[in-house]
């Protein structure tokens, strides 16, 4: 076959002109594709399956060894390779480097020189993306009217149909991307009368209208956390929830690395109802339900007004006017006033976020505070909104439902978005879609569009599989290479519209190269190499119009009050508006504040709950004016009372899963589907909701925990029961003793000295407990690089999760109102003294001489006495077969070659990434060299946004984790009781509270 | 009354005990024996491959540097046998057109690899790293024997952890100056041996792992 | 109706008259004993044919569920993370403690000279035998790879490994292994002379030949008799410390652990007295029906009731007494760990179990206090149900509730049986019945030879009685 030396990605590490030919050909057939690995490492997976089982534990020389015929020249079998890619959430990129094992990328990792991703950070969505590729439930075949059709025949339809493109409609997702929209502009030129429709289930419409109200244009704020002393989060869950969130969460951790007694710290006040991972951070919290958080900025902006005397003239003066009025609103209650002092303290340091659920009044009276306070231009800049067409009549369903309706539609070209399944209920979507006369959709899976109606269905292309490109949040142009040839055909968006432009033979890789064909070669391949073109777009910093200010703050006041109960829907930190719903690694993650996995809940304050005589887990009837929906109830302490939340994007049935009984296992579907609940007019919040118990769960005895059973729920207990696990302490407490954790880091006296002589290289890790903010990332990244397998909701419940990382979270001082709940990564401590090791009747669990604790799968029987006698346990045991023999091959294709698959019986957990270890050491020993600081990072290093974990060798006195081992507010866990002397070390956490305020 | 057993019966049941006795002691240390012998390791069983390769012709006529071939072994943690076009480097050559390279040619031109057997194969759950091994002074014909002697490749190791340990835990036994690893016929008496391999440990500082996670992860 | 029935008959009548029970009170002639003892190996009845069946089927069950297990993992159990040990565990204790009465009564009894002991011991050894044989499977069978669990035993493997004798359990193994196999050859010893009265015996020249192949040509001449009690009295001193160790070493698999709960040093002792009481309870709890069924009054007197009542009275104390010292050295400690560890177990999820322990086993010994209940058959049949029940919660209290909420509230997690883990419980009690049917139905479970041994030195007793009552009618 003939080989064009660009059809395959570019290697990072490899110049442009020397890409080998293994690639293009490597996919070329799939049957080839797993003659040419050697040995073929799906198989290699496999075996170890078998092997770790204890199957193939058997000698004789078996299988055969194939070759590559011919050797692509860059392409060392059995050595990883690196490429640039671009990962795409909701219409925004962020970089990413995949690594990739002669031809299948195994693992994800943010792009370090990717504005989004700063420093290679990531989030838990991005590191499971990976999972997306392999996903057994992916559709794999093109349909015409449900009989499998090719491509072909669809490129004929494409160019059928009117001419002028009367009556035919394309929906599709948020777009950033040139390519995608050159080839709209195509469409529409070639087929005047065609109609493009934009839908986003998250999208927030009133940013941009609050921009364009107060600064004259639609502007996207863009924050530099890194500069702010002050945050104000009104109801924005900014570290979490946010498209650019994973850069927001490394900027904000800037100012929280305190290192020596003199550092500063920044603080952060959270105003919201329900509990966020920004919210349970926070050094201060307000509990309100979104219906208050605009009274609320109104009330601080009136603050501001009052002592509008401290603002500098700069800001004072063209406000002074419009200033004036509000001065004489009511005084501001003292939680407020203190905020304000604050930030007048900080002006041009501080920065107020609010949510993008919030109204748009509320948006412009944010605007309106950061340009008083003269943050615009510092902590805060705007730069034009990156999404084609955002703001305008073309995004939105309802006019496209209304064209269905009155017969308008011949043709719907639906890509990749499902809004059957995640339409406002009152557009009655799946109703409307009937009336089109035919429709193409395309995704990833079968989704509710193709179930409803379709008479063209394409298999889409996951990001992995095609080229492509978009922007990220602030504009940066990234670009999107394939890293494998699509495992079942499949189409990306680019091809299929470049269809309806009438390209006779639409490719991908093609199309790109076209759309940047003003690009020489080099400077091509360089920026594909890269992962990115251009920089971030350039910041305004435009005046706001106080006019405005009074016309909102009136709204605002007229506003009529929501009844209680109030609800809240938000799209889910895990699974989004639903987009990664098919994700198993995601469902089954523990949600980061409700600890909960494979499902949602109806969240409730406690009080809430009680008031309405509703138990833990009890399943409830949530109904608002007439439409209702059945769901268990969950309080979580902290939230806003008489406020119901529910996440959206669950209880899809395109994604069902298997439930796994003793005997049987049934389809079920995957939590509650909130969009019931979800009109045109109130996407977000509604008023008057009535939550009423559906039905009583029989229990066995009276058990917290059995209650708990009906909800996946990981960690059952919040509170620290006085245990020195989760040290803390304020930044002055922290300043006046800088010693406080050493009463709990000194170990008892001990009869017995440190069994193992500990010389040469010695591994060891550091944990910051005030930078982490507990997004999870590092427990997506360990599950991916460590082939830790999903367990199903029922091993969940049963208390069978098999992640070797953990998060943690305590209830860590604060009050009831001010709900401090602190993340605390718990993985293998790494003692030195370790409990697990002396029990172990076989040696399963020994020590190595560099301090590692190490685990050999393959000599151990399974007495789960270790797990026992582990004081953090945070051993795992394979109860069950998780890694089946007999998976998906392509299952076997995401398995990390480098690290056994564990079999049944077996324990495990966390080995500090062992096998990165080993890998560095021999390259070093090859090399006749020592290793380098930071050679080795262990995957939860690499991930984590806010560098709270950081690994590397304590015998250099040089390195990162030697200093921080050896600050003064550093401990081990349990040390003081038990004197495991544990590897992974604390460093406290430390929150900077307001002297001003109390609580 | 007749009695209820002949006279033979006192010395069967002397006999019946002792053959108890030796079944219990004997079948656990038949087993061990067992798993030590070539039936369970493959030692020395010779593979027939697909093309009647003969290291033989290869090596001792032709004089041809095991790297040549092999050229991962020193680059890659998998030794790997060699692509097609390599094979065809020389056979484009000569031999260009003897039926008995037919598969190779074939091999070269329809892009299909030949199906090679596997000889020497460790468990999945070890993961062995050739390139270190000959960076290290690990001679090729430490474990996979004289080839070039070998007509059709076999198994020269058991290949089993006590056989590994022997090298890792006392390397000086067998280790040999890095000139010297593709040599097949290198070799020195014991006294020799020592002398030169603590030299070498010395000067390569070669401290091989015997934790557990040095070969299982 | 035989004689060997009538005798029975009026034995029975007369032990029940009589006052101050002796330890036998049957006064048959020799061979009438035999016969009599002889009587239910040698003629089943319908009635044993319907519990043979019963329990035939119920460990069919057993099978079926251990099968289930290995096929698919013990994940078919609640087991999980952190209560990794659960119901396989508990049941491995419970049996294994059961055994402990039979070594005591064959070992230190004997040592200890208590005559008394020479009508139950074989029937308590045989228990004792297949009490191990059940305990025997968990070990195993709880392991994740059960097919690896030779690499527990110390042998030149080809991985140039052994196993860590830090670790209990090794030592376990070993323990288990010793004791099944000194019980076994205790208990066939034992049998020997008896297998030689049932050989002379019996009705066919088939059963005659197998019983005389178990025999092993015994003739109980006197050097024989003087052979077989020296061998037996060294195989008792070789005994008796076993009765001691290996549940010692059984309750290291818990006190080495730094769980609170477990890291106890008063747990050897706790262990042993436990398993004894318990062992006592189910000889009890067999007995007394076998008593009543085949008509033994005369053989298994009040007095046995008595002694070993005073026995459970005894260790039963010992336990709930370590109830006690673990409480105080909780508060004594003044570690957050120990204490919590107790305020879980009065009002945690399994705070029903620790009433129900702390009530039985401090109820239920301490009723031996009256004689009254001593003596009575129904009281004790009654009281060493309970005991059994109550020794069974114990050691699934001590797992779980020292498992279930250990160091890191974050982990803590709630434990569920599964159908499979009652099946295997229930399974292995089927088991136990249907090896003890066996046993009842195939050799003489009162020891023939010890009886008629010791009917005979109560004969001359009685006899020099008789001889001094004369001479003083004669004096006076």
């Amino acid at each position: 076959m003939t080989m064009d030396d660009d059809r395959h990605p570019l290697p990072l590490h490899v110049e442009g002109h020397e890409h080998g030919h293994g690639h293009g050909h490597e996919h070329e057939h799939e049957h080839e594709h797993e003659h040419e690995d050697e040995p073929s490492l799906p198989r290699r997976a496999f075996l170890q399956l078998v092997g770790a089982a204890g199957l193939a534990a058997c000698y004789p020389p078996r299988g055969e060894i194939y070759p590559y015929s011919r050797q692509p020249r860059e392409l060392v079998p059995g050595k990883p390779q690196i490429y640039a890619t671009s990962w795409i959430d909701r219409g925004y990129a962020a970089g990413v480097l995949a690594t990739s094992w002669s031809g299948r990328p195994i693992k994800l990792d943010g792009n370090p020189d990717h504005p989004a991703t700063p420093g290679g950070g990531s989030s838990a969505r991005l590191q499971a993306s990976i999972m997306g590729l392999y996903d057994a439930t992916r559709a794999t075949h093109m349909l015409r009217d449900g009989q499998a059709a090719g491509w072909s025949g669809f490129l004929r339809w494409a160019q059928g149909g009117d001419p002028a493109g009367t009556g035919l409609r394309f929906l599709l997702p948020p777009v950033t991307s040139p390519l995608t929209i050159s080839l709209i502009e195509r469409i529409r030129e070639a087929k005047p009368n065609a109609a493009f429709h934009f839908h986003d289930p998250a999208a927030t419409p009133q940013v941009l209208d609050a921009a364009s109200l107060v600064f004259g244009q639609p502007l996207l704020p863009q924050l530099h956390l890194d500069k702010a002393q002050v945050i104000a989060s009104f109801d924005a869950d900014f570290l979490m929830e946010h498209p650019f969130s994973i850069r927001w969460a490394t900027d904000f951790a800037k100012n929280r690395r305190v290192r020596s007694s003199t550092d500063g710290m920044n603080r952060l006040y959270v105003v919201e109802g329900d509990l966020t991972v920004t919210g349970a951070i926070a050094d201060h919290r307000l509990r309100a339900r979104p219906s208050q958080v605009p009274g609320l900025l109104a009330e601080l902006l009136a603050e501001l007004a009052r002592s509008r005397a401290r603002l500098a003239p700069a800001q004072a003066g063209p406000w002074s006017s419009a200033l004036g009025p509000l001065a004489s609103a009511p005084p501001a209650s003292p939680w407020i006033a203190a905020l304000a002092g604050d930030l007048l303290a900080r002006q041009g340091a501080s920065v107020v976020v609010v949510g993008p659920r919030q109204p748009k009044e509320a948006h412009v009276l944010g605007h309106a505070i950061n340009s008083l306070l003269g943050n615009v231009g510092t902590t805060i800049g705007f730069t034009p909104p990156v999404i084609y067409e955002e703001g305008t009549s073309s995004h939105g369903l309802a006019p496209l439902a209304a064209a269905l309706r009155a017969g308008e539609v011949t043709r719907l070209v639906a890509l990749e978005v499902d809004p059957v399944y995640d339409a406002p209920v009152d557009l009655e979507f799946a109703e409307a879609l009937g009336h089109a006369k035919e429709v193409a959709c395309s995704d990833l899976h079968g989704n509710g569009v193709c179930r409803v109606k379709a008479s063209w269905f394409l298999n889409g292309k996951h990001f992995l599989e095609r080229w492509g490109d978009a922007r990220a949040y602030d504009g940066t142009l990234s670009l999107i290479q394939p890293l494998v040839r699509p495992l079942h055909g499949g189409r990306s968006i680019d091809e299929i519209l470049a269809a309806f432009a009438g390209d006779p033979a639409p490719d991908d890789r093609a199309l790109l190269r076209a759309r940047w064909a003003a690009l020489p070669d080099p400077a091509w391949e360089s920026a594909v190499q890269h992962g990115f073109l251009s920089s971030a777009s350039t910041e305004e910093g435009p005046n706001a119009d106080p006019s405005v200010v009074a016309v909102a703050v009136d709204a605002i006041r007229r506003a009529p009050a929501l009844a209680p109960l109030e609800l809240s829907l938000r799209p889910d930190p895990k699974i989004g508006a639903g987009e990664h719903a098919a994700n198993e690694w995601l469902v089954e993650l523990p949600e980061a504040i409700t600890r909960l996995g494979w499902g949602n809940a109806a969240l409730m304050s406690p009080a809430t709950l009680a008031a309405r005589k509703l138990e833990h887990g009890q399943v409830v009837d949530v109904s608002v004016d007439g439409r209702s929906i059945r769901i268990p109830a969950l309080p979580v302490e902290g939230m806003a009372d008489d406020l119901v939340s529910i996440t959206l994007g669950w209880g899809n049935l395109a994604h069902p899963t298997e439930l796994q009984h003793t005997f049987r296992s049934e389809a079920v579907l995957v939590g509650v589907d909130a969009y019931p609940l979800r009109t045109t007019r109130s996407p977000w919040f509604a008023g008057g909701v009535d939550v009423t118990g559906a039905t009583r769960q029989a229990l066995p005895f009276a058990a917290p925990e059995i209650e708990r059973d009906a909800l996946a729920i990981t960690q059952t207990n919040l509170e620290m029961h006085d245990r020195p696990i989760l040290l803390g302490a304020t930044l002055d407490e922290f300043r006046n003793n800088p010693d406080f954790v050493k009463p709990h880091d000194d170990p008892r006296p001990d009869l017995y000295g440190t069994p193992w002589a500990f010389t040469g290289q010695q591994w060891g890790m550091a944990v910051d407990l005030t930078t982490c903010i507990g997004c999870q990332a590092c427990v997506i990244a360990c599950v991916a690089e460590n082939n830790i397998p999903v367990v199903g909701k029922v091993n969940v419940n049963k208390g069978r999760i098999m992640h070797w990382l953990r998060i943690d979270r305590y209830r860590l001082g604060g009050t009831d109102d001010d709900v401090r709940l602190m993340p605390q990564p718990m993985m293998c401590q790494h003692c030195e003294k370790a409990p697990c090791e002396y029990v172990c009747p076989v040696y399963a669990t020994v020590h190595s001489p560099d301090g590692l604790n190490e685990q050999v799968y393959n000599r151990c029987i399974g007495t789960r006495f270790c797990s026992n006698n582990c004081p953090y346990k945070v051993r795992r045991f394979n109860f069950l077969l998780y890694n089946d023999t007999h998976m998906p091959e392509t299952l076997q294709m995401s398995k990390n070659p480098n690290v056994t698959v564990r079999g049944r019986g077996v324990m495990e957990k966390c080995t500090y990434c062992v096998q990165r270890i080993r890998t560095a050491e021999i390259e070093a020993r090859i090399e006749q060299r020592h290793l380098r600081e930071g050679e080795v990072r262990t995957a939860c290093q690499v991930a984590c946004p806010t560098n709270a974990i950081v690994f590397g060798l304590l015998s250099d006195p040089a390195s990162d984790v030697f200093r921080l081992h050896h600050l003064s507010r550093t401990y081990g866990v349990l040390q003081h009781e038990l004197a495991t002397e544990p590897r992974t070390r604390y460093l406290a956490n430390l929150h900077n509270p307001n002297p001003e305020m109390k609580g | 009354m007749r009695p209820l057993f002949p006279p033979w019966a006192n010395s069967a049941l002397w006999a019946v005990t002792i053959a108890l006795l030796v079944f219990v002691l004997g079948v656990p240390i038949a087993i061990m024996v067992y798993v030590r012998t070539p039936y369970v390791t493959n030692r020395g069983k010779e593979v027939d491959q697909p093309i009647p390769f003969d290291h033989r012709h290869h090596v001792l006529d032709d004089g041809i540097d095991c790297l040549y071939c092999h050229y991962l072994a020193d680059r890659s943690p998998w030794a790997g046998v060699p692509p097609t076009e390599l094979c065809m480097n020389c056979h484009g050559q000569i031999w260009g057109d003897t039926p008995l390279l037919q598969p190779v040619r074939e091999s070269f031109f329809t892009g299909r690899p030949i199906p090679w057997k596997r000889v020497n194969r460790v468990p999945d759950f070890v993961f062995f790293n050739h390139e270190v091994h000959v960076h290290r002074g690990v001679g090729c014909a430490t474990c996979h024997g004289r080839v070039d002697e070998m007509a059709v490749v076999h198994a020269a190791a058991p290949l089993q952890m006590k056989w590994c340990l022997e090298c890792h835990r006392e390397p000086e036994r067998y280790l040999r100056p890095l000139d010297q690893i593709t040599n097949m016929d290198w070799s020195l008496s014991p006294d020799e041996q020592l002398k030169v391999g603590r030299e070498l440990k010395e000067s390569l500082s070669i401290v091989p792992p015997t934790s557990c996670t040095g070969c299982h992860r | 109706m035989d004689a060997g029935g009538q005798l029975a008959r009026k034995s029975v009548e007369y032990a029940k008259a009589a006052d101050g029970p002796s330890i036998l009170l049957t006064r048959a002639p020799e061979g009438v004993i035999a016969r009599r003892l002889l009587r239910p190996v040698f003629q089943g009845g319908p009635g044993w044919k319907l519990a043979f069946l019963i329990t035939l089927g119920g460990s069919t069950v057993c099978w079926l569920a251990i099968l289930y297990t290995i096929a698919t993992g013990i994940g078919t159990w609640g087991n999980n993370i952190p209560v990794a040990w659960a119901y396989a565990i508990t049941n491995f204790v419970w049996w294994i403690g059961i055994g402990h009465a039979g070594t005591f009564i064959s070992a230190i009894l004997l040592i200890l000279e208590q005559n008394w002991r020479n009508s139950i011991n074989r029937f308590a050894e045989a228990m004792t035998l297949f009490a191990i044989m059940q305990a025997g499977i968990f070990p195993v069978l709880h392991l994740g790879r059960p097919w690896y669990a030779y690499w527990i035993f110390p042998y030149p493997s080809t991985m140039r490994v052994w196993p860590n004798y830090r670790s209990a359990l090794p030592w376990d193994a070993a323990a288990i292994s010793t004791y099944f196999t000194v019980s076994l050859i205790f208990w066939y010893l034992g049998l020997v002379p008896d297998l030689a009265v049932a050989r002379d015996n019996a009705p066919t020249v088939a059963k005659r030949r197998i019983y005389g192949i178990f025999a092993l040509g015994w003739r109980g001449s006197a050097k024989a008799w003087r052979h077989y009690q020296i061998a037996y009295l060294i195989l008792g001193a070789l005994a008796t410390p076993l009765v001691l160790s290996v549940h010692s070493a059984v309750s290291l698999d818990f006190a080495i652990a730094q769980l609170p709960g477990w890291h106890s040093t008063i747990f050897p002792p706790y262990f042993v007295s436990g398993a004894i009481y318990s062992g006592f309870a189910l000889v009890l709890t067999l007995m007394i029906p076998a008593r009543r069924i085949f008509q033994l009054h005369d053989i298994v007197t009040t007095r046995h009731l008595e002694a070993m009542g005073k026995l459970v009275l005894v260790t039963g104390s010992i336990v709930y007494y370590t109830y006690g010292v673990e409480m105080f050295i909780a508060w004594y400690s003044g570690s957050e760990f120990e204490i919590g560890l107790v305020e879980q177990r009065l009002t945690g999820p399994y705070a029903w179990s620790t009433w129900m322990v702390y009530g039985l086993n401090f109820l239920c010994p301490n009723l031996m206090w009256f004689k009254r209940v001593r003596t009575s058959a129904v009281w004790m049949f009654v009281i060493s149900i309970l005991i059994n029940i109550a020794m069974w919660l114990e050691r699934f209290w001590l797992i779980v509730t020292s498992l279930n909420r250990d160091f890191l509230p974050s982990s803590w997690h709630i434990y569920k049986p599964t159908y499979v883990d009652g099946a295997i419980i229930l399974g292995t009690l089927f088991f136990f019945m249907f090896l003890f049917l066996l046993f009842l139905r195939f050799v003489p479970f009162i020891p023939i030879t010890e009886t008629n041994e010791l009917r005979h030195m109560m004969a001359k007793e009685e006899a020099r009685l008789e001889r001094e009552r004369d001479e003083r009618r004669t004096a006076g």
